[in-house]
């Protein structure tokens, strides 16, 4: 028996699909939808297995997983450990739902190596816990590097406008000389314990790299760009694959270095950049008339929201912005689901191409409308629980806070109002395809899940209270 | 040697250097000055600043690496407006433009503090970080935005060699440059790609217009990925065939 630490398992993994998706890019539907189910149960198993249970025999194939050995090469350790097993948990429930859509909606026969290649990185950033410099500190280039190599799954198949994909690799690289400055204050503080300078020079130089890698308005435009001139299923797991790695960041950096919320302008900051983020994601998909860069205003709002919460930073935010966060996931992977296949059908998402297209395609464009509306908090969708207990948040601190994310949100869902009439329109092409049943098949799982969260909230609650613990 | 170097000469002709491709806005400028730039910031933190022997010559080994790959699709590109398309206003804007941030720069460099550089080379390093995101502020093209990135990578490589002079640091910077120039060359393309889209107007009222390329972006990934290999491979089998119908 090969007895196999989880890092090497989960790469072993990951290369396996990697190198199946290439070899046989031919039948990239089968592939998609084998390496899709593989992650994603890995990605169940691995929440359901305590971590500290005993080595685990794989069935069918001769190894022993070992959940808390990890592996050590030139100085960087990668372990699976309570504080990080979110994390990976999410990345593979992103990539396995990721490869499943494509098996409905090619984004190119290129993109599920690409996409996979680039999950396994940020894997490999989460699971990381030691490294020649703090991990913290580190990690921004490490996403810098992911964020370019993201470049590739995002371009490829589409032509378009290339600067897009360039701009969603800025802020990693703009952030990462200021983080690095600010581990080498944090690791002079030793040797002058005396000098408050260093110690508050290196919260400061931190917080403007956490800053910078959160992206709020002005480094926000990638967002809406890629949504517009992106394959829909490739800019969401970009964007959220990026993010959540970028929270997590954000949440070791704040409960390991407590200066830099103490000593710092980091939350004035966050809070008048989220705001106007917020109000301008509002403002630009009351005008938006393409559904990409619409659900991609949507998703900048939502990000604004919590950005906002996050700026708030005591202990009661903490679950708004992990729920809010989890929902998000939720209703933009429904949204990029509908999204993909009406691409598909209508081969360009340009206005004039889809008028009508709700009668002809009703479940992808009941899954689009559903996931891109939970992300403005629309009653009867997935956001509605985690907006509605923001707004209240907010009201109880500063009312017009409040009352700003109200008419942003109502911004928001004009945009969607909009789009509604061009959907269920006259139909300009007659002979537009209907949906194909795989289509139809996960347009109904994006549905049942975004409207059963926001029928049954409570249903989140066990893994909120898990990942909460988490990081802690 | 470390005299000279660190001399204000040298480095105010290393700024001058950055800026020229701003200014003349061609990329037959643009690349050979980041490398002169980085020919100058190696030499610079090697001689002033003891930076262990390798790696200098391991960043500009990188850098002119980065380059090559960005030459070779420019190379591919089929279209000349990628080359010089995006060329943002007149050359004497550019000129106001970089003049005002050389004042910015030159106001601000006394508040920034960058440790264990002395203060010319901390003005000069603020200098290239300044001219690399105005680049990246008016680029309306891959290749700029490439050529903006390296200049950013270029400072700040070297001013973390000198505070981290560890594998890991300098190995990851070099890792994220190549990947840089990797995605910009295949922007390039991709831009390339787009620019000779061909849209076929629909004869049918019924149907939707289509737009179709006249060759996709794999062409040029082809000559990336495989590179020189895969043209003596070409050659090669050329070469067989034509022998072939001699005979």
């Amino acid at each position: 028996m090969i007895q196999l630490a989880l890092p090497s398992f989960l790469f072993s993994l990951l290369l396996l699909a990697v190198l199946s998706s290439y070899i046989l890019r031919r039948w990239e539907r089968g592939v998609s939808l084998a390496n899709g189910a593989m992650l994603g149960l890995a990605g169940v198993l691995l929440w359901h297995v305590p971590i500290d249970s005993p080595r685990l025999p794989i069935p069918l194939i001769p190894v022993v997983l070992d959940l808390r050995a990890g592996i050590w090469e030139y100085g960087f350790r990668l372990q699976f450990t309570q504080t990080n097993e979110p994390i990976v948990v999410i990345v593979l429930l992103l990539l396995g739902s990721g490869m499943l859509l494509t098996a409905a909606a090619s984004q190119g026969r290129v993109f599920p190596p690409s996409m996979l290649l680039v999950g396994a990185g940020y894997i490999g950033v989460a699971l990381m816990v030691d490294a020649p410099i703090s991990t913290v500190f580190l990690a921004p280039a490490s996403l810098a590097i992911l964020m370019t190599l993201s470049v590739f799954p995002l371009q490829v198949g589409i032509g378009g406008e290339a600067l897009t994909s360039l701009r969603a690799m800025l802020p990693p690289i703009l952030a990462t000389p200021f983080v690095l400055l600010a581990a080498w204050n944090m690791e002079q503080l030793p040797l002058n314990p005396q000098d408050i300078r260093l110690a508050t020079g290196g919260a400061q130089l931190l917080g403007a790299g956490l800053l910078i890698l959160l992206a709020p308005v002005p480094l926000h435009s990638a967002q809406p760009q890629l949504g517009e001139s992106s394959p829909p299923i490739a800019m969401a797991l970009t964007i959220l694959l990026y993010q959540t790695l970028v929270l997590y960041l954000y949440f070791l950096a704040t409960t390991s270095i407590p200066l830099l919320l103490s000593s710092t302008a980091l939350n004035v900051w966050l809070t008048s950049t989220a705001t106007v983020t917020l109000v301008w994601g509002g403002v630009a998909a009351a005008a938006a008339s393409h559904p990409g860069r619409l659900l991609g205003y949507a998703m900048l709002h939502d990000w604004g929201l919590i950005l906002l919460l996050l700026a708030g930073s005591d202990e009661g935010s903490l679950p708004m912005v992990i729920s809010l966060f989890a929902l998000r996931i939720l209703s933009t992977m429904s949204a990029s689901a509908g999204l993909s296949q009406i691409r598909q059908a209508t081969g360009s998402l340009d206005a004039e191409s889809l008028h009508g297209v709700g009668a002809r395609m009703p479940w992808s464009t009941a899954a689009f409308l559903l996931g891109s509306l939970g992300l403005a908090g629309f009653p009867l969708t997935a956001g509605f629980s985690g907006h509605w207990s923001a707004i209240q948040a907010l009201a109880e601190g500063d009312w017009r806070f409040a009352a700003v994310v109200l008419i942003a949100s109502g911004s928001v869902i004009f945009g969607f109002v909009r789009m509604v009439g061009i959907f269920f329109g006259p139909l300009t092409y007659p002979r537009l395809p209907r949906e194909r049943p795989l289509g139809v098949v996960f347009s109904l799982v994006a549905i049942l899940l975004v409207t059963g969260m926001a029928i049954a909230p409570q249903l989140f609650e066990g893994p909120l209270a898990r990942t909460l613990l988490a990081f802690d | 040697m470390a005299a000279f170097w660190a001399s204000i000469p040298i480095h105010v002709i290393l700024g001058l250097a950055a800026c020229i491709p701003v200014v003349l806005w061609d990329w037959r400028v643009a690349l050979p000055g980041i490398l002169f730039v980085q020919l100058g910031t190696s030499a610079l933190i090697g001689a002033v600043y003891g930076v262990p022997a390798p790696w200098p010559a391991v960043h500009l080994g990188i850098q002119a690496l980065a380059c090559l790959i960005i030459l070779l699709s420019i190379l591919q590109t089929s279209n000349v407006q990628v080359r010089n398309a995006g060329e943002f206003s007149s050359r004497l804007f550019r000129l106001l433009v970089l003049g005002i941030a050389a004042l910015l720069v030159w106001a601000a460099s006394d508040r920034v503090e960058l440790p264990l550089l002395e203060n010319a080379t901390k003005v000069l390093f603020l200098w290239f970080a300044a001219v690399a995101l105005i680049t990246l502020g008016v680029t309306e093209t891959a290749l700029f935005g490439g050529v903006g990135l390296l200049l950013w990578l270029i400072p700040v490589q070297a001013f973390l060699s000198v505070l981290f002079p560890l594998p890991a640091v300098i190995v990851l910077l070099g890792i994220l440059q190549i990947l840089v120039a990797l995605a910009c060359s295949f922007l390039l393309l991709a831009e390339d790609d787009a620019l000779t889209q061909i849209e076929v107007p629909s004869t049918d009222p019924d149907l939707a217009p289509g737009v179709y390329r006249r060759h996709s972006i794999a062409s040029g990934a082809r000559v990336l990925g495989y590179g020189i290999g895969y043209w003596m491979y070409t050659l090669f089998n050329r070469r067989l065939k034509s022998g072939g119908r001699n005979s």
